[in-house]
């Protein structure tokens, strides 16, 4: 009786350690789906957040720059806004015009 | 009308199965047991050729379910790597957020209401500012939590480092 051939567990073992390699990567990669997809919905959270924080800032820099305007006939509010100024530079609010300043959103 | 007839076949008064003839040694028949039919060269050679035809058909399963494994394989590793760079730079990007929401929370938003909070009074008595004012929305900042008093601004509340 003719003996299998060698070549025959050769084969079988390749076979074995594509399906163990194909599971392997399969794992992977639905634990990188969920990954995705929980941080897809915390990436909306904050970016949400940030558009909030954008708007408030643009607020900001339009009422800085209106109580500017007012400040130049009301020596009031210059006294008001004053302590302010160097709040508004850390912050990088442009008191020059009414546009909001750039590189606000990350 | 009898003698025309051979006799009947008698009937087997034993109904175990008989045994599998010996296909291997076919020739070997011992006096007293009932012959069976030799198992003839050409059938030996052919279920050789059959054993060697599902030996040939089998490898060649085996090869292509390696050849497509291996394809899958390759196609989900590529998509493991697009999908890990995806990964990495959404974590990048949402730790840059949230680092710009904590730095809102901690420096920008108490000296927004700070501010908002000297417009208001200053509105109070003065009318015509107080409409200006009221062209603008609210901040939408969240409320502090009970029991937490405000921190003090520096510059504002404090003289300036």
């Amino acid at each position: 009786m003719k003996k299998s051939s060698p070549w025959s567990g050769v084969l079988l073992a390749v076979l074995v350690l594509s399906v163990l390699v194909n599971i392997a990567l399969c794992y992977q990669y639905m634990k990188l789906v969920g990954i995705a997809r929980r941080g897809a919905v915390f990436t909306r959270t904050l970016q949400e957040k940030v558009e909030r924080a954008n708007q408030d800032r643009a607020v900001l820099q339009a009422i800085a720059v209106e109580s500017l305007k007012y400040a130049r006939t009301n020596r009031e509010m210059f006294q008001v806004v004053q302590p302010f100024f160097p709040t508004f530079h850390q912050l990088g609010i442009n008191l020059n015009s009414n546009t909001p300043a750039a590189g606000t959103q990350p | 009308m009898s003698e025309a007839f051979p006799p009947p076949p008698e009937a087997n008064p034993d109904p175990r199965p008989k045994p599998a003839p010996n296909v291997s040694s076919g020739t070997a028949a011992s006096p007293g047991t009932p012959t069976t039919p030799a198992v003839s060269e050409w059938d030996v050679d052919d279920l050789k050729a059959a054993l060697n035809s599902v030996r040939q058909n089998v490898a060649i399963a085996i090869v292509g379910l390696i050849v497509v494994l291996a394809s899958v394989n390759v196609l989900l590793f590529h998509q493991l790597a697009f999908l890990n760079t995806q990964v990495q730079e959404m974590l990048r990007s949402q730790k840059q957020m949230a680092g710009f929401l904590e730095d809102h929370r901690t420096n920008g938003a108490p000296y927004y209401v700070r501010f908002m909070e000297e417009m208001d009074q200053f509105g109070r008595t003065h009318p015509d500012f107080a409409h200006v004012l009221a062209r603008y929305p609210r901040f939408q900042l969240p409320e502090l939590p009970p029991g937490m008093t405000r921190p003090l601004l520096p510059g504002i509340d404090t003289p300036a480092p």
